[in-house]
């Protein structure tokens, strides 16, 4: 019975090993590619909200331009004198919304000198009419729309014999307004 | 687990930059601009005449003294402009000896300021006032010359260079 009994003892391990392990291996195989199939199809989601806020830029290309009305520009018997004008900067935009103007007004409430400006050759939008500056704001550039561009800034300096001689100095700004 | 959660940081993460981003961006629009713009007016003077060429023909006597009529011409325009204070416009020829008597005076002076001088004789060649009293202003004027001769002068043709000169008063 001992005899009979202890064969199995020995051998029973032996072959449970070896009967044990290939279905071990196949179960560690079939599992990994089940979690591996979980990942793959599994699903997540949140929320990403974009807002676009709007947008209104207005930039000069210079910060300053200068006229100068000398002898060329005088006519001998004509009371005003000039004009003598200026387009050497430019003004840039971009607007996101619709319906956009730009006015331009200056700080010097009480020039000595007549200025005036005039959009030249908007890419977008229409220019106004050449306007006298004064601090009161003035339409500029109007149906810009959602549009970025670019004009040509023209000033335009004349004066009267009467103002005599001197120098204004004018602080010129541009704003986005709603049209 | 733990990566759902570290997932879930890191788009929170993305989020607040984004966010960051926009309002950065937000704030940095701009409205409104502005530029320095220097307009500068020096002083300017400045005078021309409507007729370059004017004639005086003296071809009459009087019938009672025989002397020459004086001759008058007054076709000529002065226009003139200034920004400057307390000018002048003066007149000179350039003949320094005439044997004819010329006069010369600005008549119907218009403009914003401006008194025309007394009639003067271009009898050599110094500077005589014309129109004086200019002051920021521009004003035109006729030239009303006056020719004569007395009869001892004969007869001939004599040319004067006349200028006029906005000057300091």
């Amino acid at each position: 019975m001992d005899m009979a009994r202890a064969p199995i003892r020995f051998r029973k391990p032996t072959d449970l090993n070896k009967a044990l392990v290939f279905p071990a291996l196949l179960l560690i195989f079939a599992c990994v590619p089940q979690g591996a199939s979980a990942q793959v199809y599994g699903t997540d989601s949140h929320n990403v909200t974009v807002t676009v806020a709007t947008v209104n830029i207005v930039q000069v290309s210079a910060g300053t331009a200068s006229l100068t009305l000398s002898a060329a520009a005088v006519t001998a018997g004509v009371n005003l004198m000039g004009p003598v004008t200026n387009s050497a900067t430019s003004l840039l935009w971009g607007f996101n919304s619709s319906l956009r103007k730009v006015t331009v007004k200056t700080n010097l409430a009480a020039p000595k000198f007549i200025l005036k400006v005039l959009a030249v050759a908007p890419t977008q939008g229409t220019a106004s009419p050449e306007v006298t500056l004064s601090t009161t704001a003035a339409d500029f550039l109007i149906n810009t729309g959602r549009s970025s561009g670019s004009c040509t800034i023209q000033y335009s300096g004349s004066a009267l014999a009467s103002a005599g001689t001197g120098t204004d100095t004018h602080t010129i700004t541009f704003t986005v307004a709603a049209q | 687990m733990i990566r759902r959660e570290r997932h879930i940081a890191t788009t929170a993460g993305i989020l607040a930059v984004l966010s960051l981003l926009s309002a950065t961006s937000a704030f940095g629009q701009q409205a409104t601009t502005t530029q320095t713009l220097t307009l500068q007016v020096f002083e300017t003077n400045k005078i021309d005449i409507s007729q370059r060429a004017l004639s005086l023909v003296i071809n009459q006597a009087s019938l009672e003294t025989g002397a020459p009529i004086e001759a008058a011409n007054e076709d000529g325009n002065l226009i003139w402009i200034t920004n400057g204070e307390n000018k002048k416009i003066t007149v000179a020829s350039n003949n320094a000896a005439p044997r004819f008597l010329v006069k010369v005076n600005a008549l119907d002076i218009s403009g914003t300021s401006g008194v025309a001088a007394p009639e003067v004789t271009l009898n050599d060649n110094t500077t005589k006032d014309f129109v004086v009293g200019v002051s920021r202003s521009w004003g035109k004027c006729k030239i009303r010359f006056v020719a004569s001769a007395k009869v001892a002068d004969g007869i001939g043709t004599e040319t004067h260079l006349v200028t006029y000169t906005i000057t300091g008063g």
